[in-house]
């Protein structure tokens, strides 16, 4: 059981990097607009598309 | 695909047009020349794609007329850009709201058309709350090349007003946001301790083990206590302060005084932990009020998007007799400027020449142009209908009579009565019970000798911990929002629920309101046939710039030829239709006898001998749904005041169709506030109103709550406590049930939750309730009270 004195305070510093992660999202405004990202992706693909249809 | 509806809006296309753009190599009908201009200009700028992903179809468009392009253009005057833009060295920044982007479609078709524009540094569309933020090099580019390209794909944006309430919403958010995920993460780190020890009823933890434990939970909470709870602290010094006791003092002490005496047992080595509860419970009432903040912020930036800021400019008249455009807040005492019709009048004034009809609806509910002549006084904020007129400036911008009219509606908003709610009543009671218990508990015990005295008063304080309490009113409130918002209603005020089931009187303002504020033909009176003459009033109508041209656009053939045409201020229009001579106007201008006067305005048609072809008789349409509102209203016992700026027979035969209770007319802002004031001096009046006008901001401030029109003017929506987006005077019945619905609601949850309490207290007392027992009871009570609560959002048709 000595390991957990160990692994304890490890999993701790993991959640406090989460916690700064999170921080630095919830500043660089990620949290804002929750309905559109998702969506994002499909727009960036086939870009000759365009030109063809012209 | 569907050939009778077009492919850019949707709508039918109708018989005739013809109009075809190709999309991904496929003509695609269109039904307007604007949904073509703009569908062409999608695909020109290679943004095809947008009909691709597109979740729903975009708006109909409609190309600008020159006075939406006259506005666009007064944003470049650097006196108006400076009240909404932020200039920076080299580059400004600017967030503007957006109407009708649905879909992450519509913010790629933005993004994509503004990010082409040179000089354009930054874009980006905010789909959740309908903005676009525009960063831009001003020595490149023009605000109104941005806004003009935004309106080539079909959407319109422009600046607005940010609410009050969405500034303070928009700050504390994030804030709230970053203690709701401490809490979260910091929960679920103790719970993993506090399990350990929950299951080992056989104690196979080495007591170095279980005190290492608990130590690492002191640790692990501490910022939940400091950081995350300190909203709680925050509210509840306030309502010391103010002398009051809420809901959030029993949080705090219990958050407090259980981490306390958990940080002694630690210590000491002594008692029971709570760490985990302590945790789970700010956890709790904080996503309570995350969801609760977040409905509050999407109601405020709704209506901050509504709040559209119009820049209003002024052509000033120079020394040298030369025009210039200036902002109309720049206009000085002694300028002189010149007001086309149908423009903005830009300051109070008076008339030095020219005459013509004023509008003055937004100032006085009076739908009717008033007749200016020279040396009459003119009012900022009016609109000129039918001629050229030169104004003289003759006060400053703060003594303006809209501004005095802002200026009460200020006041009447810091004397608004605010009625305590449920909650906050209740609290009291809460507050005393639960420290009442524990002291009691503590006392008791200690008289018995008992060394556990302060563990036992300390699981009472925890078992009692009012977190499901505290949930109540938050969970009930959300969700009835989010009902609401679905009906096309827009809830400004929380408080507004609980003052609803109290209403006693309801006042309504007419023009606008209970009336749809626009002129339509009531009736006709002619020999010939009533197509074939209205058709000829609307080909004349069409070319005057009067109000009431428009109730004949709805008749007008588009195969009728007008010419020779010309209006006489005020008076009425002649020219040739179809190569017959006609006049059309008032009574004394087509030089006829007004017949019997009643409370309707008669518009005569006379051909080319003078000889009467039809009378048009117009009113002031009222709102199919005015009616049944106020007899429904009646049914529930709830008096009704027709409170109008209007003086003529009209607001008196309004009054009569939808009988309401009392009728006052002719009432300035002022004597509206006055009275409504005086309804409430009777402490069981709760008085509510309905408006739309600028005339109404005062009192839409000044009552217990407020209903505005969504179709109304800014500072009526601004002042009021709920917006009718739709302008559906149905919905308000709607509104009624529901905040019934809320009050019971929130009833149940409070029995609910205080019914668990008395349970769990006994136990408590007699000091059989484990932390992990009174932390699991705790949740389970939350949830139902949740529950319970998401039973509003159910819409009943």
């Amino acid at each position: 059981m000595n390991i957990l004195f160990f692994l304890i305070p490890v999993a701790l510093i993991i959640v406090v990097i989460a916690i700064t992660f999170f921080f630095w999202a919830v500043k660089s405004e990620q949290f804002e607009d929750l309905d559109r990202q998702g969506s994002n992706i499909l727009f960036d693909d086939e870009p000759d598309n365009n030109d063809k249809s012209q | 695909m569907n050939q009778h509806s077009c492919y850019h809006c949707g709508e039918l296309v109708p018989r005739g047009i013809v109009l075809s753009v190709d999309i991904f190599s496929t003509p695609r009908a269109m039904c307007c020349a604007g949904c073509q201009a703009v569908s062409q200009s999608i695909v020109d700028t290679g943004l095809t794609n947008y009909y691709k992903h597109r979740t729903q179809t975009g708006a109909q468009a409609t190309a600008l007329v020159p006075a939406q392009l006259q506005e666009i253009l007064a944003f470049d005057h650097s006196a108006i850009a400076d009240d909404f833009v932020q200039r920076g060295e080299q580059h400004s920044d600017v967030l503007l709201s957006v109407e009708n982007v649905s879909c992450a479609a519509c913010a790629w078709l933005i993004e994509g058309t503004l990010i082409k524009l040179d000089g354009l540094v930054k874009c980006n569309v905010n789909t959740t709350t309908a903005r676009i933020s525009i960063t831009w090099d001003v020595n490149q580019l023009k605000l109104s090349d941005i806004l003009l390209a935004i309106a080539h794909v079909g959407y319109k944006a422009y600046p607005f007003q940010p609410d009050k309430a969405e500034q303070q919403e928009v700050a504390t958010a994030k804030a709230h946001l970053r203690k709701l995920v401490v809490a979260g993460l910091c929960t679920m780190q103790v719970m993993m301790f506090a399990m350990a020890t929950y299951v080992d009823s056989l104690n196979t933890l080495s007591d170095e083990l279980s005190l290492y434990f608990r130590w690492i939970s002191l640790f692990i909470v501490l910022p939940v206590v400091i950081y995350s709870a300190s909203p709680f602290y925050k509210n509840s010094l306030s309502a010391i302060n103010a002398k009051r006791l809420n809901m959030d003092i029993p949080v705090s002490i219990a958050v407090l005084l259980a981490y306390s005496a958990s940080v002694y047992a630690t210590w000491f080595g002594v008692g029971e932990v709570y760490f985990e509860s302590v945790s789970m419970f700010v956890f709790f009432l904080l996503l309570g009020r995350f969801f609760e903040q977040r409905a509050r912020k999407k109601a405020s930036q709704v209506s901050s998007n509504l709040l559209k800021l119009i820049p209003t400019t002024a052509n000033l008249i120079d020394c040298n007799q030369q025009l210039t455009s200036v902002p109309a807040k720049t206009l000085a005492i002694g300028d002189i400027v010149l007001v086309k019709p149908g423009e903005t009048i830009p300051g109070d004034g008076c008339i030095m020449s020219g005459s013509s009809h004023a509008n003055e609806a937004v100032l006085t509910g009076e739908q009717l142009p008033v007749a200016k002549e020279p040396g009459d006084g003119v009012y900022a904020s009016t609109i000129n209908i039918d001629s050229q007129l030169t104004v003289k400036i003759t006060s400053q911008r703060g003594d303006q009579l809209i501004s005095q009219i802002i200026r009460l509606q200020e006041q009447a908003s810091f004397t608004k009565p605010r009625l305590a709610t449920i909650a906050d009543s209740l609290a009291q009671y809460v507050v005393i019970g639960i420290l009442l218990l524990s002291s009691l508990t503590y006392i008791g015990w200690s008289l018995l000798g008992d060394d556990h005295a302060f563990w036992y008063a300390i699981a009472v304080l925890v078992a009692t911990c009012p977190c499901a309490l505290s949930l109540a009113t938050p969970s009930a409130y959300t969700c009835a929002r989010a009902t609401l918002s679905s009906h096309g209603l827009l809830l400004r005020s929380t408080s507004a629920f609980d003052t609803l089931t109290r209403v006693s009187h309801i006042c309504f303002d007419k023009t606008g309101t209970l009336t749809t504020g626009d002129f339509t033909i009531s009736s006709v009176d002619s020999q010939r046939d009533h197509r074939e003459v209205l058709a000829i009033a609307a080909a004349l109508e069409s070319h005057s710039q009067h109000p009431i041209a428009r109730a004949f656009d709805r008749y007008l053939m588009t195969d009728s030829i007008v010419c020779n045409t010309k209006a006489v201020s005020g008076a009425g229009i002649e020219g040739q239709v179809n190569g017959d001579y006609y006049r059309m106007g008032s009574a004394e201008f087509v030089g006829v006898t007004a017949k019997s006067a009643d409370s309707r305005l008669v518009i005569y048609l006379v051909d080319a001998d003078n000889n009467m072809v039809a009378s048009f008789a117009l009113e002031d349409e009222l709102r199919t749904q005015s009616v049944p509102l106020i007899s429904y209203l009646k049914d529930q016992g709830i008096a009704t005041t027709l409170l109008t700026g209007d003086n003529s027979n009209h607001a008196r035969l309004i009054a009569n169709t939808v009988s309401v209770d009392r009728v006052k007319q002719g009432q300035t802002p002022a004597q509206k506030l006055a009275y409504i004031h005086h309804l409430q001096q009777q402490p069981t009046n709760i008085v509510a109103m309905f408006g739309d006008g600028v005339n109404d901001a005062p009192v839409l401030a000044g009552a217990h709550i407020s209903f505005a029109m969504g179709t109304g003017s800014d500072i009526a929506k601004s002042s009021a406590d709920i917006i009718l987006l739709h302008d559906d005077l149905a919905k308000v019945k709607v509104t009624l049930a529901l905040a019934h619905r809320v009050n019971r609601i929130i009833k149940q949850n409070f029995s609910w939750a205080l019914g668990y309490n008395l349970i769990a207290v006994p136990f408590a007392v007699l000091g059989y309730l484990p932390p992990y027992l009174a932390a699991l009871g705790m949740s389970l009570s939350s949830l139902i009270v949740v529950l319970n609560s998401l039973r509003l959002l159910k819409v009943n048709k």
